[in-house]
């Protein structure tokens, strides 16, 4: 197992501070502390070359472990190993490999063109000049930069901006790569590249990939394998099919209708979810789908009848209000 | 220590490119630094205006420390200061951990990243200035005395970056005092001045301002040929001690350091 | 009454600073002790001289710093929020400013007893209550006319790029030309006369002056109205740069 994490904790102190004049001067005789769980017993292994999405709500722990992964934050207790290391130790033999890509903190220098900065990780990382050429080819292609090389970085629309710091992150090829929420604030055409970055070089590189999320897009086009984590604690590990299926207790009938019919009686059938003549979407428990199918071809005038799963987005909703 | 100085030269060079891209600021950090340099040669004559004697220092001698200082200081500006200025920015945005990822000493990243190239008129300056002062009052230099001057000068560098250093650090547990830059700068300037003139301070003081204070003292009283051993070893020891000291200092509040939250 | 207001959610909020506000107090108390230590290297340690420099400590507490906000507000745009509220970009800088200079000011003050009372160090200051009024109101007036300059410094940010490098130099030339460095009556005559063309003297070195007493009442008429034509002077040019500074940022746009 390439990462292993097992009971993992962290937990912040944090003080309050009541607003106003008075709270200020209050603070300075008295403080209080309050407890962050920011990550409260995890554990989890993942293995050489997989593409794992870790998701959850804001405020769940997601950026924490990952900063724990990568040696940013020194865990309050529990084990993380790494390709090997411990993180925390923050050798230089363990950071040569690893890759932690979070948000838009930049570091190409402005006025000069990508490339420069490029050389300088080259030299930061001790990379070799024939491997150097390789990996910069390699993933100019696959981010179809070519031309903009040798253009100052603050000439650049921020989509190329984007894809140099992607360059720079990643020049050293980095067994593991830990992603912080990759597509966020970018637009659909931008999340569209990302993803199919992403894939590319996980396919390419066959590196390890850890990505964490909000948007269920980015967790059903990339990851086989997700960890759904909230208040710091892990609810979900395994294939998102099978998260589908364990917690959807719904399926969903999307139905065609050949004549108007009242709502009432489509109601009979189950939940009434939409209705936009001649479409109409019903909501019935998992197990009665196929007789409420039957049903409504009984009954219905339906031209047009599909069976489907809901949306991802509902099924993690309801796993997280289930577990308040 | 060879993979460190090929990454300084790799930063010279990105340095020295993003500094011709900005040739127009050149000219116009160039006259400053320069009108700094000035300022400090206009403020010596004001202070010294009037006499002879003070503190066992004649006016050139004095106009000569302060040549020092600006060579001293001028090199720290090169070198150093914009790093120092770039820390409390960067551990307040939380940019820290892009520099703790890098498989590279933190502190000798953060140290030397940044450096100043418009800076080096101003030392040039200095040296002119140093040099035209000793040949019009016929103070003579040996060879022997310049190499101890450069050592004794490294060493004072050495000095200050170590107490910058030390400083900068607290900034991770206060984040928000990014003025300690500005503290630390006008602490320097004390050594811009004679240490005789702070042994009146009475002795705490003194024995607590004395390495910083000999760091332009001594190497400028090696070109009259007055400087004591006693004093020489003081700057190295505590120089080395400092240094080692900031380094394991720096590894400590590392430690104790939680990133900004995303 | 809303200025009121104002003033006091500054206040507040500076007081979220006290420890940055600490260390630039420790910045104004370094300069004037080591000129101080260099005068006993003179052998002169009177009462005059003391003063003098310990008032400074004062005085640079109230030294003002608004031009460091041409990078947030100029270069970075930030002035578009001032010009969408309902005060003038002058009186919010005023307000914003001055708890900052009263909180300095008054650690200086505090040293300053400090010293003359727990060290039982003489000190030379006004004593009669009609000399203190007029010592702060040329005082103010000095606080105005500094203020003022600096905002003309501030706006000049619309035009440079090389903001801090023209801060640098201005701020060179006023600490020596407002006797931050040397009293400016133990310089040379020319030199003397030279400065007090200037508006930098009026805005610290006669304050100081005035509360070590040494002004006589014909010399606050003669100062009084340098100090209100510079400021009604600068207050021009303020008003001007601004009218022509404004055009040129809205026309660009951040």
């Amino acid at each position: 197992m390439i990462i292993s994490i097992q009971h993992l904790k962290k937990y912040y102190k944090v003080h309050q501070k009541e607003p106003g004049f008075m709270g200020s001067l209050r603070s300075l005789v008295h403080r209080k502390y309050q407890t962050v769980k920011a990550v409260d017993d995890i554990s989890f292994e993942i293995g050489e070359g997989e593409l794992v999405g870790f998701i959850g709500p804001n405020g769940a722990g997601k950026t924490t472990t990952l900063k724990c992964l990568s040696g940013l934050l020194y865990p309050t207790s529990g084990l993380v190993s790494v390709l090997g290391f411990t993180p925390f130790d923050r050798k230089n033999a363990y950071l040569k490999q690893i890759a932690l890509v979070m948000g838009q903190k930049n570091q190409l220098w402005w006025d000069l063109p990508a490339q420069e900065t490029f050389l300088l990780n080259k030299e930061i990382y001790e990379i070799g000049d024939d491997e150097y050429k390789k990996t910069l080819q390699t993933l100019v292609e696959l981010l179809d930069v070519g031309a903009l090389l040798k253009i100052q970085v603050r000439k650049l629309s921020l989509g190329e901006r984007m894809k140099m710091e992607l360059i720079a992150a990643l020049i050293h090829s980095p067994k593991v790569l830990f992603l912080d929420e990759p597509t966020i604030g970018l637009d659909v055409v931008m999340q569209k590249k990302m993803r199919d970055f992403i894939r590319a070089y996980n396919e390419l590189k066959e590196s390890t990939i850890l990505l964490t999320s909000h948007y269920m897009e980015d967790v059903r086009q990339l990851a086989s394998r997700v960890i759904i984590i909230d208040h710091g604690k892990i609810i979900y590990d395994g294939k998102l099919e099978a998260l589908v299926k364990k917690f959807a207790k719904h399926k969903v009938l999307s139905v065609i209708l050949d004549e108007y019919v009242a709502p009432d009686k489509l109601k009979t059938v189950g939940e009434l979810v939409e209705y936009n003549y001649p479409k109409a979407v019903i909501r019935v428990a998992r197990g009665a789908s196929n007789v409420a199918a039957a049903q409504l071809l009984e009954k219905f005038p339906v031209d047009d009848l599909n069976i489907e799963e809901p949306d991802i987005e509902d099924i993690i909703r309801d796993v997280f209000t289930q577990k308040k | 220590m060879k993979k460190l100085l090929k990454l300084w030269l790799a930063l010279v060079r990105i340095n020295f490119s993003n500094f011709i891209i900005y040739r127009g600021n050149f000219w116009g950090t160039a006259v400053v630094s320069l009108g700094w340099a000035v300022f400090s040669v206009v403020s010596m004559l004001l202070l010294i205006s009037n006499v002879t004697l003070i503190f066992g220092w004649t006016q050139v001698e004095l106009l000569i420390l302060t040549g020092v200082y600006s060579v001293i200081a001028g090199l720290f500006h090169i070198f150093f200061t914009a790093n120092f200025w770039h820390m409390p920015r960067i551990i307040h945005l939380g940019q820290l951990d892009g520099v703790l990822l890098k498989p590279v000493n933190s502190q000798f990243l953060l140290s030397v990243r940044y450096i100043n190239f418009p800076t080096f008129p101003r030392v040039i300056a200095a040296v002119l200035f140093i040099f035209y002062l000793l040949s019009s009052n016929n103070i003579e230099v040996t060879f022997l005395q310049w190499i101890y001057f450069i050592v004794l000068s490294l060493f004072g560098l050495l000095l200050f970056y170590s107490v910058w250093y030390i400083f900068m650090t607290i900034l991770l547990w206060q984040s928000h005092l990014t003025n300690l830059t500005d503290l630390l700068f006008r602490v320097m300037d004390t050594a811009k001045y004679p240490k005789e003139m702070y042994e009146n301070l009475g002795q705490y003081i003194s024995i607590f301002l004395l390495p910083f204070v000999l760091t332009i003292t001594l190497p400028t009283k090696v070109l009259f040929g007055r400087a004591s051993f006693a004093d020489a070893s003081i700057i190295l020891v505590v120089s080395v001690c400092l240094f080692f000291f900031s380094k394991f200092f720096w590894r400590y509040a590392l430690r104790h350091y939680t990133s900004a939250s995303s | 009454m809303r200025y009121f207001r104002i003033f006091l959610l500054f206040f507040e909020h500076v007081y979220q600073y006290r420890s940055r506000i600490f260390v630039w107090f420790l910045v104004s108390l370094l300069h004037p002790l080591i000129y101080l230590l260099f005068w006993s290297g003179r052998g002169i340690n009177t009462t005059g001289i003391i003063t003098y420099y310990l008032f400074y400590i004062i005085a640079g507490g109230f030294f003002v710093h608004v031009e460091e906000d041409a990078r947030p507000d100029i270069l970075e745009g930030q002035l578009s929020m001032y010009l969408m509220k309902p005060f003038s970009y002058l009186q919010l800088k005023f307000f914003s400013e001055l708890p900052w200079r009263m909180i300095q000011g008054s650690m200086g003050f505090i040293v300053l007893s400090f010293i003359a009372f727990v060290f039982a160090v003489p000190i030379r200051i006004v004593g009669l209550p009609h000399e203190i009024l007029l010592a702060i109101v040329i005082a103010f007036f000095g606080y105005c006319v500094m203020f003022m300059f600096k905002m003309i410094i501030l706006l000049t940010a619309f035009w440079t790029i090389d903001i801090s490098g023209f801060q640098q130099l201005s701020e060179m030339i006023v600490v020596i030309c407002a006797g931050f460095i040397m009293p400016i009556y133990a310089l040379s005559e020319p030199v003397q006369r030279i400065i007090y063309l200037t508006p930098f003297p009026y805005m610290i070195y006669f304050p100081v002056m005035a509360f070590m007493g040494n002004l006589s009442s014909s010399d606050y008429s003669r100062i009084f109205p340098v100090q209100v034509i510079w400021l009604v002077l600068f207050y021009g040019m303020y008003r001007t740069l601004w009218r022509k500074g404004i055009r040129k940022f809205t026309a660009v746009g951040i």
